[in-house]
């Protein structure tokens, strides 16, 4: 079975937390993923999925969430993409992705502000997601 | 008399402008007192004065060429107008005593213009040139016996004195523009360093947004894992607030980065590095003490 969210992040500690995190608090299975090889690598899984969320900087001369996003965009997912990210709001291409009805948030974020949005996303399937921080 | 200097510091201008003033001034005046040598001994004299005094201000200049002090300069500078003035006036006494005509004041017009153009850094020194230029002719032209002010062109000495006037005038306009380009080379400079350092902000924000994540993340986990700890819980959220807006404020540079050029630290090492290469230029851009 395909998980319902997918993470893209370089931080394990992190990847591990916001895992459970999602886990227990929405009882739906979560993948993550520490750079773009691996979720390009994983590509029927992520696509299946409903929520992706995108950690920008993923390393020194790494793919970036930005890089991952295109892919997305390239490959027609169809479901929700979330940027989290520490500095990179002002970054034109994650602006673009933003008018383009991706939703950006900003390091850190409350655990709770996340599971709110994805509740909404999965119970309801809301496309007006509240949150551009 | 050639020295170099690739020191762009006040002291290094004035010098090198005192330089070439008394190379000037001494070629002048040896020229001139070889020409009349054997014509007006009196205005040879008064150009071999002229002609000493320039001289032994390229041997202060010579001697104060590793320390280059400004006040050296500055006093070799007003020497060299002072000696060229009174070469001048000494010339026009012999000239009157001969009743023959003659072109009044022009080494000091010539003087003042190339003062005004010149424009020596120190603004004192230029100013106090230009009054001992102005005041001296007049002061001269006053002591002469009216039989001798009728020898002058009818112009003079308002000629002189308007010319001189006009220098004076170029003079203040050139120490506005010199300032005013001073000033826009300081904000360029200021511009760039706000630039660096919330580039050097942003970069330590990029630093600590993923650990803040995982405090914060740790901290919602605790409290879904064990409801009984909320009341620690929430002390930790208190405390944490005013990091975590630290953090936000941290990125207050990010609408001026230019992401094609971003380069920012990746690891605690990087930006150190960072940190001391904007100390040592700060330490660099500090005024040298004059």
């Amino acid at each position: 079975m395909s998980p319902t969210v997918v993470f893209l992040e370089d931080n394990q500690d992190l990847r591990d937390l916001l895992q459970s995190i999602i886990e227990s608090s929405l009882q739906v299975s979560c993948a993550a993923y520490e750079s773009v090889k691996n979720l390009i690598a994983n590509e029927a899984t992520v696509l299946q999925s409903r929520i992706v969320i995108l950690d920008i900087e993923l390393g020194f001369k790494q793919p970036t969430g930005i890089d991952a996003y295109q892919w997305l965009i390239e490959k027609k997912f169809n479901g929700h993409i979330f940027f989290l990210t520490g500095h990179g709001y002002s970054n034109p291409l994650v602006q673009a992705a933003s008018k383009a009805g991706v939703t950006i948030w900003e390091k850190p974020i409350s655990s709770a502000q996340i599971v709110s949005n994805f509740k909404s996303i999965l119970e309801y399937g809301a496309q007006d997601i509240v949150g551009a921080v | 008399m050639k020295f170099k200097s690739d020191s762009s510091t006040a002291a290094d201008q004035m010098w090198q402008m005192s330089c070439l003033q008394s190379e000037i001034s001494f070629a002048c005046a040896v020229v001139l007192t070889l020409f009349f040598k054997n014509k007006v001994s009196g205005i040879a004299a008064s150009f071999l004065m002229m002609a000493v005094v320039n001289g032994t201000s390229l041997f202060f200049l010579f001697h104060n060429r590793i320390n280059k002090k400004i006040e050296v300069s500055c006093f070799v500078y007003i020497a060299n107008v002072v000696a060229v003035g009174f070469g001048v006036l000494i010339n026009h006494h012999f000239w009157l005593k001969m009743g023959t005509p003659f072109e009044a004041f022009f080494g000091f017009k010539i003087v003042a213009i190339i003062i005004a153009l010149q424009a020596p850094v120190v603004t004192w020194v230029g100013w106090s040139s230009l009054i001992f230029l102005f005041v001296a002719p007049l002061t001269q032209y006053f002591i002469w016996s009216p039989e001798q002010q009728g020898l002058l062109g009818i112009q003079e000495p308002g000629f002189t004195a308007v010319v001189i006037l006009s220098c004076g005038f170029i003079y203040f306009q050139r120490l506005k523009i010199l300032e005013m380009v001073k000033k826009q080379a300081q904000l360029k400079a200021s511009e760039v360093e706000i630039r660096r350092f919330a580039h050097l902000l942003l970069g330590a924000q990029h630093l600590i947004n993923s650990p803040l994540q995982v405090i914060e993340s740790g901290i919602d986990l605790i409290r879904i894992k064990h409801p009984d700890t909320e009341p620690i819980v929430k002390k930790i959220e208190a405390s944490f607030e005013p990091i975590r807006h630290v953090s936000r404020l941290l990125s207050f540079g990010r609408q001026h980065l230019n992401w094609d050029e971003v380069n920012l630290a990746l690891t605690v090492e990087d930006l150190e590095k960072e940190i001391q290469k904007i100390s040592s230029s700060v330490e660099q851009a500090r005024p040298p003490q004059l």
